[in-house]
């Protein structure tokens, strides 16, 4: 494949709280493509929507990147100064978030936060801006733009709010959308919706698209890479099918036996034994080691990325593959 | 229009509460023990005088006949007679109220000018040097004594350093040499109307002194305020999508979270300009300033009933129409509030 | 029929012994606090200033309005700590005296407000309709003063004395705590506890009594640490409009009164009364700002 857009290697990212240094981020590697859709899939608390913030640098207060590389067409944009990141942001690259009634402003209308988004990233006079604004509603298929744009948040729907949001993320031109479980709060009917939405996005608009989300469902029906994460390592990633129905780590094969589908009806849900660790304690080789039931002695050692084809790989010891890298 | 209905639902609602305050206040003054004709006749009248003055005063007729007509003259802009002077309050009045204002609103500039900046910059910057300073500035100006903060003023800047007038709002020489013609009352814009410049620089400087000692209370209000909602503000997830959106701090900090952080902080700073037509009277006194306060402390002392009352009802229609002001302006920022 | 209620150990059996349970946890949270521990401290300094004044003023007789005329206006010295008024009193032990009416208006008027506002807006709350109606009318007529000139209007027409100073104050406090306890009380009326007693049978005020006063009693708590403060100053305003305490009885408001007709002759007159007013204003808002980050996090009046 060319050149990936965004490249991270060796992520690692660390907390400071009052209990201790936790460990969010050990070690990521991740790539994402143009007009890729890439999945990034763990539980709560595994540190993906974490990935998602730290390619943007707006990690919260008391975390540090303390060491990794995130290149963006080739820039470590850990080198770079903020100033450069306000231009990457919302114009480059651009997040949208779970819960859209909290990450759109109450006091503005939709149309003047369309507009300053815009006005920052683009020399445009108030006409062009009203146009695109328009355009971008219908994009995003908004019903009746014109009323929509004068429009405060509270008085939209859930997934107009949604829709709102990725007007806002695309006004720019971005090249890469990271969406943090964009339907988790959605009703079921919205979030085919707007999961359908952007996918044809993607397409239209030649973005590509990190999809956060911790359902499997989700990823299956839209993405066509995934990466799996448990306590801050990618387990597994590769193309879609290929991981869930040849899932070779076994985290990934219990969050696949753990998800409720058609065929296993009738049968009881097999749970993870164990609980996710807290990140307080640094980590000793492979994070998933504690709850695998095929952990072995050599697993308290960094697990190695072995390729189980061309782009399925695998970060476990149960695999030495006929290519080891 | 919701917005509409909103506002005019708060003016009847503003009215109603005149209403009551003015029967609370002419109660008030009916309670007074002192009588009210022996002042007005004097110690040695005869029963007669004392009769016809009773009438002329109203005090024969029911109360609330006393309140109507005492109701209709101050509608009609008679707020009765000084019981010292026999002269009209209405004249005091038009005097002492524009020193007093014009006394409060420099104020307010003050207040409003560094008080919510350094609340703003204070959340931005939380737990830096500027945060701490703020903070225990803050608590200073919120815990300072108005009065002893003038006097100790006075002591700095006039005593020891000579810099500015002791009190007054212009000095002798300039009342001789460059009269000011009162067209507002208001002596920094009538002076600046008149181009009368010597005396613009005059009014100033008797200006700063006492304005700053009242703005005090409200800075320490105004950064506590500010910081703590903008602190809250600051960890909304529009904040987050705001910074994800690559908008620059100036726009995030001084557009946006000050937008959704403003309204308690007006709520207050409304609650702070009464606050500051009541603490006006504590700095006017030391600072010998001819308004609201010192009329109404000698109004007080000489048991001048009338005036207290007047200078009462006015003060409070002022917070009346500035708590309306702030709700409709409330709605104005905030639209969901209509919903409520 | 009485509900014979089961003690599970270490379970409070009523919302009262569990507010005392939880304040004992506060108090322990508090000590952490290095800001607010030391105002307590100092609070606690003058409190004991106060109390013991006679018998810690180097010239009490002097402190309670004895003149001295032979040394008026003396800078400070080994004699007289923090110099002598205009008429030759001993400053320090004026402070002293004067602590007692000037601290203790603070807390009279609080707890007065705290005890008259907060059961009228429970009652408010809870029982709504035209109570509420009425009650909430008075109190936004109360509040349509500002509290200083309506302290000063009641405070003139009933007399200057230091209980009708300590009584027109009071007077324009309580409206805050009314409807403070209003709007708890509102939202602890959806709660089930309330409806579970109502069914019942629990006549209004026995549940008023029993659990909405318990459950408002911290942000009254809150707020009233905070207005001790405000109200000292607002007492010190008053005496010195001359509607306090009278002279020659000492207060520190009456004395910065005097002391500004003397301050090029004698600065310190002017200087130490204000500067203990300062003090403990500064003390007890960092108290109650320590108090309210501690109980009441969402709180956000600054009073």
């Amino acid at each position: 494949m060319d050149q990936p857009l965004v490249e991270i290697r060796d992520l690692r990212l660390q907390f400071r709280t009052y209990a201790g240094i936790v460990h969010a981020l050990n070690g990521i590697d991740l790539e994402i493509y143009e007009r890729d859709m890439l999945g990034l899939v763990g539980e709560t608390g595994c540190g993906k929507s974490m990935t998602g913030l730290a390619i943007l640098r707006l990690v919260p207060r008391g975390g540090e990147i303390v060491s990794g590389s995130i290149r963006f067409r080739g820039e470590d944009l850990l080198t770079q100064p903020e100033s450069y990141m306000q231009q990457i942001r919302g114009a480059r690259i651009a997040m949208i978030f779970q819960d859209p009634s909290a990450s759109l402003n109450p006091l503005f209308t939709i149309g003047q936060q369309l507009e300053t988004v815009m006005r920052r990233h683009q020399q445009a006079d108030k006409r062009e801006m009203r146009d695109r604004a328009l355009e971008l509603s219908k994009v995003v298929e908004l019903p009746d733009p014109a009323r929509i744009l004068d429009t405060y948040p509270h008085e939209l729907s859930g997934g107009m709010k949604q829709r709102a949001s990725i007007a806002i993320a695309l006004s720019c031109g971005a090249d890469l959308l990271i969406a943090d479980e964009p339907t988790t709060d959605l009703d079921v009917t919205v979030q085919a919706q707007i999961l359908d939405l952007l996918r044809r996005l993607r397409e239209t608009q030649g973005v590509a698209i990190l999809m956060i989300t911790h359902d499997l469902a989700v990823v299956a029906e839209t993405c066509r890479r995934v990466a799996v994460l448990y306590a801050g390592q990618v387990v597994e990633s590769g193309p879609v099918d290929e991981v869930l129905y040849e899932a070779k780590h076994p985290y990934t094969r219990a969050l696949l036996q753990a998800s409720p589908r058609r065929s296993s009806r009738g049968q009881p849900l097999l749970a993870i034994p164990g609980t996710v660790p807290s990140g307080l304690q640094p980590l000793e080789g492979c994070s998933f080691s504690p709850r695998c039931p095929q952990a072995m002695e050599v697993c308290l050692q960094p697990p190695l990325r072995v390729s189980v084809t061309s782009a399925h790989a695998v970060y476990c010891f149960l695999y030495d593959g006929s290519e080891e890298r | 229009m919701a917005k509409a209905e909103y506002v005019i639902r708060r003016l009847l609602l503003a009215v109603l509460v005149l209403v009551g305050v003015s029967i609370i206040t002419f109660v008030i003054a009916r309670l007074v023990p002192s009588d009210p004709v022996a002042l007005y006749v004097g110690p040695r009248a005869k029963p007669e005088t004392r009769e016809a003055a009773r009438i002329k005063l109203g005090l024969d007729r029911p109360l609330y006949e006393q309140y109507l007509r005492y109701m209709g003259e101050v509608l009609r802009g008679d707020f009765g007679i000084s019981v010292r002077s026999r002269r009209p309050i209405v004249d005091d009045l038009k005097v002492f109220l524009p020193a007093t204002l014009e006394l409060v609103f420099v104020s307010m500039i003050f207040t409003v000018l560094i008080g919510i900046p350094l609340g703003v910059l204070s959340a931005a910057f939380k737990d830096g040097w500027l945060d701490h300073f703020s903070r225990v500035f803050a608590v200073v100006n919120v815990s300072m004594p108005v009065f002893w903060l003038a006097l100790l003023m006075q002591l700095l800047f006039v005593r020891q350093l000579g810099l500015l007038p002791i009190g007054g709002r212009v000095s002798r020489e300039i009342a001789i040499l460059a009269p000011i013609d009162k067209i507002t009352g208001f002596y920094l814009v009538d002076t600046a109307l008149a181009g009368n410049w010597a005396a613009f620089r005059d009014v100033l400087s008797h200006l700063i002194l006492p304005s700053i000692a009242l703005a005090t209370y409200g800075i320490g209000l105004s950064i506590r305020m500010t910081r703590a909602t903008m602190v809250e503000v600051l960890q909304q997830k529009y904040i987050t999508a705001a910074w994800a959106a690559g908008l620059t701090r100036r726009t995030v900090y001084f557009k946006l979270a000050l937008k959704n952080a403003i309204v308690p902080t007006l709520m207050v700073l409304s609650l702070n300009f009464v606050w500051q037509i009541s603490g006006a009277m504590l700095v006017e006194i030391v600072f010998l300033w001819p308004g609201l306060g010192t009329y109404l402390v000698n109004a007080i002392l000489t048991i001048d009933f009338p005036i207290v009352v007047s200078v009462a009802l006015v003060v409070t229609v002022f917070y009346v129409l500035s708590n309306l002001f702030v709700d409709v302006l409330q709605a104005m920022i905030d639209p969901r509030v209509i919903l409520e | 029929m009485t509900v014979q209620r089961e003690e599970t150990p270490g379970q409070p059996r009523s919302a009262w012994s569990a507010r005392f349970l939880e304040y004992g946890l506060m108090w322990r949270a508090l000590r952490r606090d290095r800001l607010a521990l030391i105002s307590l401290v100092i609070i606690m300094i003058f409190i004991a200033g106060a109390i013991f004044a006679p018998w810690l003023a180097p010239y009490p007789d002097q402190g309670m309005g004895k003149a001295n005329l032979g040394e008026k206006l003396d800078p400070p010295s080994s004699a007289h700590p923090l110099g002598t008024d205009d008429l030759g009193r001993d400053l320090l032990s004026r402070i002293l005296l004067g602590s007692r009416p000037s601290l203790s208006i603070g807390l009279f008027v609080v707890g007065l407000a705290m005890l008259i506002g907060t059961p009228l807006g429970a009652i408010a709350g809870y029982f709504g309709g035209w109570i509420d109606q009425a009650i909430m009318r008075i109190t936004d007529i109360f509040l349509s003063f500002p509290a200083l000139l309506l302290a000063i209007t009641i405070s003139a027409a009933l007399g200057a004395s230091f209980f009708n100073a300590m009584l027109s104050i009071s007077l324009t406090w309580w409206p805050w705590y009314t409807r403070l306890a209003r709007a708890q009380t509102v939202s602890l009326k959806e709660q089930t506890f309330v409806e579970a007693s109502r069914a019942l049978g629990v006549p209004g005020f026995t549940i008023i009594r029993r659990h909405i006063i318990p459950n408002v009693l911290t942000p009254a708590l809150v707020q009233a640490t905070m207005d001790i403060g405000s109200a000292i100053l607002m007492g010190a305003a008053l005496s010195f409009v001359g509607l306090g305490v009278q002279l020659p009885k000492p207060d520190w408001g009456n004395m910065l009164n005097v002391a500004r007709l003397y301050f090029n002759d004698g600065p310190w007159f002017a200087i130490f009364p204000g500067l203990a007013i300062l003090l403990i204003a500064m003390c007890f808002n960092l108290l109650g700002d320590g108090v309210r980050d501690l109980l009441d996090p969402q709180s956000r009046r600054t009073g």
